[in-house]
């Protein structure tokens, strides 16, 4: 969605920003069984708080990098890894640890979400595109020109 | 076995050992984990059982005469509804005052049965958290 404004924001190839795609959908698939143990062993209430503290400092950071090792450090390494908690892993352990009848259900549910989000914040983020200009989805910088990206918060 | 949460079991394991009470012991399969009680847990285990079969008594005493509830697992011996022991087969209906002694236990039962389930909740939280990471992830298009 925003790989395009990126290369036009910062003059960025397409593969430096792929790059750091590819490190965050890496470590996304490989933190799975990590957290998994981490769980258990911390609680996943503490795991999942940590993680969302990860993965909201990650992202408010992008706003302010300036070069494009930042956006693998960010994007890549913290969001991927704060990201990774919350993958199919945790609705597993959800539905393992409070159903027993209906964890089917509730492990369905809780993969659909996923997808769900997808699916609610694409358009959502086209659509902000298209209305507001390629910054304002996530005003990449702050020194974006409009005052909706001031203040919105990515 | 135990009805515990494997994090409540580690936890509560932990906090034995780091009292002394049990300690860990080798086992053949290195999968398993093995605890026996130290020389002063078994002074404790002791020490407590004779105050654990007390306080067992107690509440079970109080609850029989509070609530008209049985020793044997807790059920009560007489139906609330006189109707239904009509036919002269089974418990006997209770007494007056028996009924109006239960109640407490009742309401409560009756309140908890019209909530939701916590784990529904859980899921809940869960379910929003999975869907904004999904949302967070899908903004550079993966």
């Amino acid at each position: 969605m925003l790989i395009i404004p990126l290369e036009r924001e910062f003059g960025w190839t397409r593969a430096t920003v792929s790059f750091a795609v590819s490190i965050n959908l890496f470590l996304y698939g490989l933190s799975g069984p990590f957290i998994a143990g981490l769980m258990d062993r911390l609680g996943i209430r503490r795991v999942m708080v940590t993680s969302l503290a990860l993965v909201a400092t990650g992202v408010a950071l992008t706003t302010l990098m300036t070069a494009s090792w930042q956006l693998a450090l960010l994007w890549g390494v913290v969001v991927g890894l704060g990201t990774g908690t919350m993958a199919s892993v945790l609705g597993a352990l959800v539905a393992n640890r409070w159903f027993t009848e209906r964890r089917g259900v509730v492990l369905g549910l809780l993969t659909a979400s996923s997808a769900t989000g997808q699916l609610l914040f694409l358009p959502l983020l086209a659509s902000m595109v298209v209305r507001f200009g390629c910054e304002a989805p996530c005003c990449w910088w702050p020194a974006s020109r409009s005052s909706f990206c001031r203040w919105w918060p990515c | 076995m135990l009805a515990i949460d494997q994090t409540t079991l580690t936890r509560s394991l932990n906090l034995l050992e780091r009292d002394r009470v049990i300690e860990r012991v080798p086992h053949p399969d290195g999968r398993i984990k093995a605890m026996a009680l130290t020389s002063k847990g078994r002074k404790a285990l002791e020490a407590a059982r004779p105050l654990w079969a007390r306080a067992q008594d107690k509440v079970l005493r109080e609850l029989v005469q509070r609530h008209g509830l049985t020793r044997n697992g807790g059920w009560p011996t007489c139906f609330e509804s006189p109707s239904r022991s009509a036919g002269g087969v089974g418990p006997e209906p209770c007494p007056a005052q028996a009924r109006t002694k239960r109640r407490p236990l009742m309401s409560i039962e009756r309140r908890m049965r019209g909530r939701v389930h916590y784990g529904w909740i859980v899921v809940a939280v869960t379910f929003v958290t999975l869907l904004a990471a999904a949302g967070i992830r899908s903004r550079l298009g993966c």
